[in-house]
This record gives C-alpha cells, sequence and structure tokens, in this order.
C-alpha cells in the first residue's frame, strides 16, 4: 500500500475549494486520506473559514497536482489532485466529511489510524474535496497525505 | 461504554492555547466527528458558528454520542437520525458497482446506440 502526499495550493482560485482528490476516469483505485494540514497564508487578518471536506462525483477544472509518493520506490499515483479550481467539483449534497470552523490565523491539523481514515471509492472521478464555502480567494495551503490501496 | 478514539486533531491558534482533541471517524459516512475529552467518546462536539460576529468566533455544543449496535461502531448524530446501518464497505460497493454498470452501459453503446 503506497502513500502520497499532495501540496495543494489556492492563490488565484475564484472557486471556494482548496484542491481535490480523486479517483481517475480509468484504472480506479479506493484511496484513503489519514493525515490533514492546512492554513492561511495571507496576511494576518480576523477571517471566518468553516472549511468542509465533502464527497464529489466530478473534480470540475483546476490545475493538476502531481501527489508525491512517501517512498520514492512506490509506482506513481493513480489518483489525481487539483488545486485553484476555475469551475467547482460536482460535491454530493449531505455528503460532507469534516466541518470546522477555524480564524483565518489559525493552523490545522488532523490525523487518524487505520479506523477513522477519510476514504473515497474506486469509482471514476469520485473523491473528497477540501472548500471554504464562507470565503473564496483567500491564499490557503494544505498538504494531504493519503494512501491507495 | 467507553469508545476508543480513532483520530486527533490539533488547532493553533495564535489567540489561545493550542486545541487538542481526539476525533472518531462515523462507520457509516466517514464524517469526522470531535468528542469531549475525558468522556470515553460518549459526548461529540459539534461546532456552531456565532453568524454575524466579525472575528468568527464560535462555540461547541455538546451532544450525546451514537453507536450503532448492527455494525458495533460509533456512528455521526445525521447517521444516528437516519436509523438505518449502512456502513461506509457497504455504500462503497453500492458506488463501485454503480460506476461499473454505467461504464459497460456506455461501452455498449447505451447512450444513443
Amino acid at each position: 500500500m503506497a502513500e502520497y502526499s499532495a501540496i495543494l495550493n489556492r492563490t488565484a482560485s475564484t472557486t471556494a475549494s482548496l484542491g481535490t482528490i480523486a479517483a481517475p476516469a480509468s484504472g480506479m483505485r479506493r484511496g484513503e486520506i489519514y493525515d490533514v494540514l492546512f492554513g492561511s497564508e495571507a496576511a494576518a487578518a480576523d477571517n471566518p473559514f468553516l472549511y468542509v471536506f465533502q464527497r464529489f462525483t466530478a473534480p470540475g477544472t483546476s490545475t493538476a497536482v502531481t501527489p508525491q509518493p512517501l517512498d520514492p520506490a512506490d509506482a506513481a499515483c493513480v489518483a489525481v489532485a487539483g488545486t485553484n479550481h476555475t469551475v467547482e467539483p460536482t460535491y454530493t449534497a449531505g455528503q460532507v466529511l469534516v466541518r470546522l470552523p477555524l480564524n483565518q490565523r489559525s493552523s490545522f491539523r488532523w490525523w487518524s489510524d487505520d479506523r477513522g481514515r477519510l476514504r473515497y471509492p474506486a469509482t471514476a472521478s469520485n473523491g473528497i474535496g477540501i472548500a471554504t464555502p464562507v470565503s473564496s480567494a483567500v491564499l490557503i495551503s494544505e498538504t494531504v497525505f493519503f494512501n491507495e490501496r | 461504554m467507553a469508545l476508543k478514539t480513532n483520530g486527533y486533531l490539533y488547532i493553533a491558534d495564535p489567540d489561545g492555547p493550542p486545541i487538542e482533541r481526539d476525533t472518531m471517524t462515523c462507520g457509516h459516512c466517514q464524517q469526522m466527528v470531535q468528542v469531549k475529552p475525558n468522556t470515553g467518546g460518549t459526548v461529540y462536539l459539534i461546532p456552531v458558528m456565532h453568524v454575524g460576529h466579525a472575528e468568527g468566533h464560535w462555540h461547541y455544543k455538546e451532544e450525546d454520542g451514537a453507536f450503532c449496535r448492527v455494525c458495533m461502531r460509533p456512528i455521526c448524530l445525521e447517521c444516528h437520525k437516519r436509523g438505518r446501518c449502512v456502513t461506509w464497505e457497504r455504500m462503497f460497493e453500492r458506488m463501485e458497482a454503480r460506476g461499473s454498470w454505467w461504464r459497460r452501459f456506455l461501452h455498449l453503446g447505451g447512450v444513443g446506440g
């Protein structure tokens, strides 16, 4: 089971999405997000953010990010990652996995053992997106660690 | 019954001490839920944002936790309200089966064919 990291930076996005991790259109595999770090590198300001992790069925239009294997001997990642969305993913209503209000100046990390991971199915273009629905176009960087089964 | 948590979160807030909490992932929909410290995972903390507050403050509302006695896993309050046991494994099997059926349908020229 290979592990990967994807660094997603929302710099010039016109949407609320920060980034997505999705199964590809063919040759899909299940994936598990087990560690997420994020924070804003914008000038310090008191802005409320609601961070939301939500399932989607289509990843929208974004700048591709190549997930890096944590062990260089592992094969390239099958999943596709994206950031700086110009078209929002097709989020599935009611399938919110994480809902976390934070101040812009706060940074956050969540990690889990193998029972608590956030998984996405081996279904074409399905995955998990991270968004700030309350506010868009603010610089936010995140690092997502995940594996593929 | 005390439940073993399966995740952990850390919030670094420049205005106060860091917040560290155990989390549990719903055995049905996989929603991550924060749990109140020293309650054995039996009390959830649900974030509630103060609407209209300029600095975006929020508070956490305490709610009794929920546990599915069919799959024997902790679940979120939304899944508890639904009252049905559909584990994430079962949900994924359905999603993957639906996806492969759709691919076969397209491959056989099912749309307009």
